[in-house]
């Protein structure tokens, strides 16, 4: 066996000793954390912080302000799923909200980007109009659908009126069979410019060739959209989904703008519920359960669109 | 939640001020301290509310002392103050209401009680008129100090009134009659914004009052009674008939307060049920004349006449560092001195919670409530006040299940009243 061992390196005087490899690995090793250190920092204390105390908050009896908190272990949870109706009211609007969202925005997104996506005079000014609603706050947009909704005073009822419909007229948002929906075509609105650009971006990155040759090959616009549009969309597609699912169960401010979570609870989604309990009702321990639901259920669609965005990476 | 809403059974002649006790001398000399130095003092108040032409006059008398004043929706400082108050880090001082909205603070050791030592340093007990101060003691102590009361009654359209003949309804029949020839004529006879529950309560409460009596209902309050009494029955099963005969405008349930009252403007609906900041917030600025709309006495038929009121007060934080803390003290003081609230009335709202302090002569409407509960009028905590939140929830989601007809009155009632066994099995 033969060892062999180097010569010690001589350092000319004056010249500081450089890092051995294995210090240079170190270093670089540890760089990365070094620079994402301050943002860590700041993400765990209002994100990961609030959220585990949040889950923690949701094993106690407390009225938010009481020195004590009564430990109730998974009670606040039991209470949810056994006896708190409006629970399982917002429950099902959320699914109805994310329902209508992944089919209603994102099919009109794609519809409106593929005729923008075409050049014809006054494109960019379309571009701008249709996506002008989602630049509004959702609170903005839920004044203004309230007014148009307005049983006697609103443009809606007022337009059936004038259209001879009176029998369509209702009073939009204080039906609990219906309301729910007013308040969905209402965020609809907003929500149709984010899928529209995503979509218009998506299909710049698809050569005219393709194209090209789908039209030499003989295929009409609805062959060449099944067969080459919306397959090389897929990566956006994915993206615009995973998107509108989560924005679907953050939806709150339209809501509370737009009826309060009324009539009689029956537009409540989890988030507003989650808010009412802890802010106005003094269950904060039946709101952190709530919160704790709705992130499980928000991960669901989350882990899935990171997993995709970091694969990318 | 039991003393305070006997303790509301009060005579307005209070409100007058000449009935004022006798105050000790030792109260009469107590000056409260200026506290040296520059000092800021962190203030959560609405941003609808006048705050800022008391802030200017304080800063002004004290120029050592700032007030830096937050703003908040009506909503916001709810939450606001509840965050702040788990996190141990509340302003010197913040607006609030009283009842079950600021009871948590004043039980959790949040909220600095004022002591007789202090009530007689900051001139509580000669400045603010007794009947506010009652309305905002908890438990027989007072834990700020209030500014504003506010009764809130109905109010009707004079000019349509006057067009089909009906006279100032002074019964409970009457107002029903009233009801009938309006609805008759094709006016809305109440706008109504149920959107928040709590303006369809105002008439809830009232009809309650009518049908239950001043002491059941202060009972019902009290938790010590029960809701499914044959009187509140009554009294759910009536709403439910007033908005079956389409005597709420359409789709009340669901529309903010705000986005009512145009029909009373646009001589849709002729009565309303509000309180006097309607003057200076809505009337006014639409350019309505005050004289057209006439609070009324909200005719419950009962002895003693009430109608529902709260007041609003400003609150400490006890953990405040002493110079704010004083200071805070200082400028809820500064502003419920007489002088200074007379100074300011017209801009800062009535009705003032300051003794001999009245509305300006161009406010009719402020002026005719004062008037009427310095007549003897007394003031009733409105259900969402007097009941602890969680039971308001309860109260909220059966009087609208009632008014949108998935729920019986019976079974309303029946509603309110598990709430109130669970509430009190738990605390």
């Amino acid at each position: 066996m033969v060892t062999t061992t180097a010569p010690p390196e001589t350092i000319p005087a004056g010249r500081k000793r450089s890092p051995s490899p294995k210090g240079r690995n170190d270093r670089s090793r540890f760089l990365p954390w070094a620079f994402l250190a301050p943002g860590l920092v700041i993400y765990s204390v209002v994100v990961v912080y609030p959220m585990l105390y949040s889950a923690y908050l949701s094993l106690f009896r407390w009225d938010g302000v009481a020195p004590k908190k009564i430990f109730v272990g998974f009670q606040n949870y039991v209470t949810l799923l056994t006896r708190n109706e409006v629970f399982w009211v917002a429950l099902k609007n959320n699914a109805i909200w994310l329902l209508a969202a992944l089919l209603v925005p994102t099919s009109i997104g794609l519809g409106l980007a593929l005729v923008l996506n075409s050049r014809f005079r006054g494109s960019h000014i379309f571009r701008s109009i249709f996506y002008f609603p989602a630049v509004l706050s959702l609170a903005v947009v839920g004044l203004i659908w309230t007014w148009i909704y307005h049983p006697d005073l609103g443009l809606a009822n007022q337009l059936l009126d004038a259209l001879g419909l009176k029998v369509l007229k209702r009073n939009w948002l204080s039906d609990p069979q219906i309301a729910i929906y007013p308040v969905i075509l209402a965020a609809t609105w907003n929500a149709v410019g984010l899928p529209m650009l995503l979509f218009l971006a998506g299909l710049q990155t698809i050569p005219p060739e393709m194209h090209e040759a789908a039209k030499v090959e003989g295929a009409g616009p609805i062959r060449r959209f099944l067969y080459v549009t919306f397959p090389l969309l897929r990566e956006t597609t994915l993206i615009v989904l995973a998107i509108t699912s989560i924005n679907a169960l953050k939806a709150y401010d339209i809501v509370y703008a737009m009826t309060n979570g009324g009539p009689a609870n029956r537009t409540q989604l989890l988030s507003t519920w989650m808010y009412f309990l802890t802010y106005n009702y003094n269950e904060v321990g039946l709101g952190t359960a709530i919160a704790v639901v709705l992130f499980s259920l928000t991960l669901i669609f989350a882990i899935p669109y990171i997993r995709m965005m970091t694969r990318k990476v | 939640m039991k003393s305070p809403i006997r303790q509301t059974l009060l005579t307005a002649i209070a409100f007058t001020g000449l009935s004022w006790p006798i105050v000790s001398a030792s109260a009469q000399d107590a000056k409260p301290p200026v506290p040296s130095g520059n000092i800021t003092v962190s203030f959560w108040g609405i941003a609808t509310q006048p705050w800022q032409v008391m802030i200017d006059d304080f800063q002004k008398t004290y120029p050592n002392l700032k007030i830096k004043w937050t703003k908040y929706s009506t909503d916001e400082i709810k939450q606001a103050v509840r965050v702040a108050s788990a996190a141990g880090k509340l302003s010197d001082g913040w607006f609030n209401w009283g009842g079950s909205l600021a009871s948590p603070y004043e039980d959790g050791g949040h909220a600095l009680e004022l002591t007789p030592a202090l009530i007689a340093q900051y001139g509580v007990d000669k400045n603010v008129v007794p009947a506010a101060v009652d309305l905002a003691r908890h438990n027989g102590k007072l834990y700020g100090i209030p500014v504003w009361v506010r009764p809130m009654t109905i109010f009707y359209k004079k000019s349509l009134f006057d067009k089909f003949g009906i006279p100032e309804p002074k019964t409970f029949d009457d107002l029903e009659q009233a009801c009938a020839k309006l609805k008759a004529n094709g006016i809305i006879p109440f706008a109504c914004g149920g959107k928040f529950s709590w303006m369809t309560m105002r008439t809830t409460d009232f009809l309650i009052e009518h049908f239950a009596g001043p002491a059941l209902h202060d009972k019902l309050f009290a938790m010590e009674e029960s809701y499914n009494s044959p009187a509140v029955i009554q009294a759910f099963t009536k709403l439910k008939e007033w908005v079956t005969k389409g005597y709420f405008n359409d789709g009340f349930i669901s529309l903010d307060p705000n986005e009512s009252l145009p029909l009373l403007f646009q001589d849709r609906a002729a009565m309303t049920f509000q309180g006097p900041w309607i003057e200076d917030q809505n009337i006014i600025p639409a350019h309505q004349d005050p004289n057209n709309y006439i609070p009324i006495v909200a005719p419950a038929d009962q002895k003693p006449v009430r109608v529902s009121g709260f007041q609003e007060q400003i609150q400490f934080w006890s953990k405040s560092k002493p110079d704010q803390q004083k200071a805070a003290l200082l400028f809820a003081s500064f502003i419920t001195t007489p002088e200074v609230a007379k100074k300011h009335v017209s801009e800062f709202g009535s009705p003032s919670a300051v003794v001999g302090v009245f509305p300006s002569a161009d406010r009719p409407i402020t002026t005719a409530m004062v008037k009427w509960l310095q007549s003897g009028v007394q003031l009733y905590l409105p259900t969402d006040q007097a009941l602890p939140q969680e039971v308001v929830n309860a109260f909220f989601q059966a009087q609208d299940s009632m008014v949108l007809g998935s729920l019986t009155p019976e079974a309303a009632c029946a509603q309110i009243q598990k709430a109130v066994e669970d509430y009190k099995a738990s605390h």
